[in-house]
This record gives structure tokens, sequence and C-alpha cells, in this order.
């Protein structure tokens, strides 16, 4: 019985499509590591599920995608973030064949904030 | 058509746009059931620089279920991948090609395309239960550019044929360009429902000057598809070996579906290069043919696509149970249909034969000998096959209709005559079988598109090459011949 696919996360068998993924991503470099970057140097998002988002965003994308930091290095594919909900913080973290569902309403705020600099 | 660019967003998106889904008993191969599942819809053969292909961004699957619960069992999936061979060079081919592998591949033809097979069965309770990967690296034939290019094309495709297998798995797969199989009169039926033969019986055609007995015209005529091909052991996609044709175990349904990643972004790096994330959501799906062309409302059409096969008897029921054809044709043809504006007038009257036909299979006792009934009543728009059902020897185009007891709607051969098909049948010709007291008008009977003689006229114009042999649809018609635009006398 496969899942609905309207469901969220359906399992997919990735086959050698990861392994592509994979390699496109290692071709183009820093630009999308930039912008795993942009979430990664956010505190909170990384542990997906902390509300106690205090600091003003730092963003230095950069250097994290370059320099290889404990989250940056761990990135195979890229991550990008999706702000549903400033109210309730809904977020969806896409990588891969994942996404990734949280709440974290001070850190949607303060990605609306860095947007609107 | 049957499902070309039926719906408003997939039409913009012709990759990942199913056209036609076909499922039958192979006539030529014992013991095995092939299914066929095509993509990019009305490929003028002349399509180049960059001839068509499949989308490396896009999840092709084929499901079946053999339960009848609605949800696939199993699932087929294909994935691509294209190479640029010689990436400085504006062509297709730098050459002839004359082979799907190196030095000839590599040297001369420049956008190659290769695939992955992977077969997923599903846990009856959810999950997944077991994923094998069939093949990879499977090569995919050229388009079919003309003589210079692709001499030999028959030979080029048939080595694009290839047998898999892992353990006690198997199948026969081809994935690539062929001729469109599909046929009906699009410029007639959607200028306002009208039926060249019988245009004289249109509401309007008199006054537009139009008459009875105008031939029919295939619009699908002299364009290519793109086709996803799988031949397997029957018992490698039934439950249970049937005791019968009587037996629902026998019964399979079959559809297919194209999903896309949920994120892209464009432009993603210096090259122009695009990033694709997150989970696959589904875009394209097909069933029985015409549905979500002629069943769903215009609003819904892209819904649907979205949506699993289960959500038919619930979101969507209300659309098989009253189909708007139906309702429209009394008023299209005045005095043609008045027992069907009877039918119609009540408006507790739904059609239960539509319902049986398209979602759950035609019980028994309805058709002599002939049942494909998912054995549940669960609702849900699949092509389903009884494949205890035989090939048939003289098959008729109009299948079940015609006394084909193995044409669709059990499953679909590539030459059923679909459109006449579901068109007597929303006319009213299958009304009876389960309201007896119906009685369906005489033109329900006859009506048709005038693109064939007879129901043993399996040659539908711009259809006769099919093949006797897997994978059944004709060698596709190269861009140096396109019959569409090239006078017969300068093709070779």
């Amino acid at each position: 019985m496969s899942p609905d696919p309207s469901a969220v996360e359906p399992e997919r068998a990735q086959g050698w499509r990861g392994i592509h993924s994979r390699r496109v991503f290692l071709r183009r470099g820093t630009v999308t590591g930039a912008a795993v970057a942009l979430v990664g140097t956010f505190p909170g998002l990384s542990g997906l599920a902390s509300t106690a988002v205090a600091d003003a965003p730092s963003v230095e994308p950069e250097a994290a995608a370059i320099t290889g930091d404990a989250g940056a290095a761990s990135l195979a594919q890229p991550l990008l973030a999706h702000v549903k909900d400033l109210g309730t913080g809904e977020i969806s973290l896409f990588q891969g064949e994942r996404e990734v569902i949280f709440h974290d309403p001070a850190l949607a705020r303060r990605l609306l904030s860095a947007v609107q600099r | 058509m049957s499902s070309h660019r039926e719906a408003p967003e997939i039409s913009k998106d012709p990759v990942a746009d199913s056209t036609d889904l076909y499922a039958f008993v192979s006539p030529d191969a014992a013991g095995t059931v092939t299914l066929l599942a095509n993509y990019i819809p009305l490929e003028s053969p002349d399509g180049g620089p960059n001839f068509y292909e499949f989308g490396d961004d896009v999840l092709y699957e084929i499901h079946v279920d053999n339960n009848g619960d609605g949800r696939a069992d199993i699932t087929y999936q294909f994935q691509f991948l294209t190479v640029n061979n010689i990436p400085t060079s504006f062509l297709y081919n730098d050459g002839p090609i004359t082979a799907l592998t190196p030095p000839s591949a590599s040297s001369t033809w420049n956008r190659q395309q290769t695939y992955s097979l992977t077969r997923v069965d599903w846990h009856p309770n959810g999950g997944t239960a077991s994923t094998v990967n069939l093949g990879t690296g499977l090569l995919c034939p050229p388009c079919n550019i003309g003589p210079l290019s692709t001499p030999n094309y028959a030979a080029l495709a048939g080595a694009a044929i290839h047998s898999v297998a892992y353990r006690n798995l198997s199948a026969k797969v081809f994935a690539g360009q062929r001729a469109e199989g599909f046929y009906v009169d699009l410029g007639a039926v959607f200028d306002l429902g009208d039926l060249r033969p019988f245009a004289g019986a249109h509401a309007g055609g008199p006054a537009a000057g139009l008459m009875n007995g105008m031939p029919g015209v295939n619009s699908t005529a002299d364009v290519n598809v793109h086709s996803l091909a799988l031949q397997i052991p029957t018992a490698q996609l039934t439950r249970h070996a049937p005791t019968g044709a009587g037996d629902p175990t026998a019964v399979i349904g079959v559809w297919t579906t194209a999903s896309r990643q949920r994120v892209r972004v464009e432009g993603a790096d210096d090259t122009g290069g695009n990033v694709r994330s997150g989970p696959w959501t589904q875009v394209s799906r097909l069933g029985n043919p015409l549905v979500n062309e002629l069943i769903i409302g215009i609003g819904d059409k892209d819904t649907w696509n979205k949506r699993p096969p289960l959500a038919d008897g619930t979101q969507f029921l209300s659309y098989f149970a009253r189909p708007l054809l139906a309702t429209l044709l009394p008023g299209l043809y005045p005095g043609v249909f008045p027992n069907l504006a009877a039918y119609n007038a009540i408006p507790s009257n739904t059609r239960a034969d539509l319902e049986a036909i398209l979602l759950t299979g035609i019980p028994s006792g309805l058709i002599p000998g002939f049942t494909n009934y998912n054995g549940t009543g669960v609702q849900a728009d699949q092509l389903r096959l009884n494949t205890a059902i035989p090939a048939a020897s003289k098959p008729n185009n109009l299948g079940i209709l015609g006394g084909d007891l193995a044409g669709f709607p059990n499953g679909r051969r590539v030459f059923d005559d679909v459109a006449t098909i579901e068109l007597r049948a929303v006319a009213g010709a299958t009304l009876p079988l389960v309201d007896t007291a119906f009685t369906a008008d005489a033109a329900a009977g006859a009506v048709n598109f005038g693109l064939t003689t007879s129901g043993t006229d399996l040659r539908a114009k711009g259809t006769e090459n099919y093949l006797p042999r897997f994978p059944y649809l004709g060698t596709p018609y190269s861009g140096y011949t396109n019959p569409s635009v090239t006078p017969a006398s300068v093709a070779p």
C-alpha cells in the first residue's frame, strides 16, 4: 500500500539519483553552499526545535560555505527553507528528497527581518 | 485528447504530462502483461535541434494495485540522466548515429539519455516492503531525426529494448520515442461537441453548413510521444495465481504518475544550473483515458492530477455520477438522445455504469463471461485489467462494446478506439447494464469519430504502424519525413 502522495514526506527510492544530486551539488559550489549557510548560521535552526532565539542573525554565507564549519560540513545537498506562517513560525526545510516542518516563531521573524534589510 | 494537455497547469509542463496509458495481456508473449505509459504530447517529429526527451528532474511511475484497496502495491519508477557527449556542438548529433553505445554513440550522438528502473513493493499496511533496482544506465534510443542522422532507426530502437532481472523479478523495458497511437478528432469534438459523421444533426450544424457523413480527422496523426514500456510476467503483478477469469486476484488496477521535487531554485549557480530539493510531489496522473479530459471540471483538473486515485471516490465522485458531457449531448444533438435526456432530468439518477467502468471495474453478472471488478468496491480511477482473459485472436477496436473481452475497458490496447467507446458509454450505451429500465438511444450505439471503417479496422489514419511486438507502438515519425508537413512525393 503506497502512501498518499499529498503526505509531507513520501518515501521514494533514490537509486542513483542521490549520487547524481550530490555530484551536481559539489560541482555547483559556493553559491548553493551560500544558501545552505544562510539558514545554517541562524541560531536555533540546526536544532530544528529551538524557540529561544535572542540574537540578531549574522549572515556570513561565503565564509560558512568555504570554511565548512560543523553545520556546513555535513551538508551534502542544498538546504532550503520556506517560511510558511509568521504567526505560528511554521518553516519547511527541504533537503534531498526530504521535507521537514518545524515551528519557530522567533526564527521566522528573524528570517523575514533579514530579507527586509 | 486522451490526457494530452488536459489540465491548465500540466499543459505548460509537457515533460511531466502523461498522455496515454495502456495495459494488456501481451498477445505474443504468453504469461506476460504489457504496460505502456506515454508522456510529452504532440511531439512534432522535426522539433530540433533540441529534440524531445524525458525530464531528468521528473520521477515517472507506473503503479499497480493488485488487492483492490485503491492504493499501489507495486510501483515501477523511471529516472533519467542526460549527458552532452559533445558540449561544444549545437547539434543533437554530429554524424550518423548507428549504435547506442560507444564509439558510434559518443562520437556522433551529442544528447544522450539513460535511465534507471526501480521496482518498489509497498507493504499492505503502508510503507515500503522492498525496493529493487532492476537496472541502471539503461540506454534510450535517440529521437528519429532522419535518414542521414538515424539510418535504420528500427534497429536502433530495438537495441534499446532491455531485459532486466534481479532474483525472482524480471522485465523487458524500453523508454524512448514512439509514434503516437491514440486517435481522436479534436478539431471537431472541441468545436462544441461536433462529430463530423453526424454534424448535420448537431444543433448548429446545418446553419454552419455542416452535414452528415463527413469523414473524421485524426488530430493526433503524424506526431510522436515518449513511451515508458514494460513487459512483466503476470505472476509478478498479481498477488496470487488466479483460479480463473472470475477470480478477483486476476484483476490489476494500473495508473501512471509524474512527480517533481517540491522546490526549484532557478539559476542557482553561475552556469545557470537549477537546484531541486524536497520530496517528490505528484503533478500528473492517468488511469482510464479521458477521465481528467472529459469528466473532471476545469477548476479541479490540476488538483485531480495531484491527488491519488482514492480521491476519486470521495472528492471527485460527483463528476463521475453525473458527467457534464452526458447532460450536454441531448442539447447538442436535439431529438437524438431523448432517453438520455429523460434520464438526466431526474436529479436522483446517477451513472452507476460509468462508476463501475471507471472506478471499481465491472462486476460479474453484467456482461456474460466477463468481470474486471476489483473485488472490494473501493472507488478509484484505475485502468483495470483481468489478466486471466487471454489476448483476442480477432480483436475489435470497440473492445467490450464490440464483443471483444480483451479490449477496453478491460485494460487498454494500443488500437482500442477509446474515444468512441467512452463517448458511447457516456451517451448511455452501457447504462442498461445497471438499469434494466433504461433503453439506450439508438444513436448511443452508433456515434463515432469517423476514424475507423469498422470494429475490425485496427489502422486508424496515422496509426498504421503499430508493431505486433513489444513495445507495440510504432516506429516514431522521423523529422525528415515528417508526414504532417512533407509531401509524400519527397519522402524517401
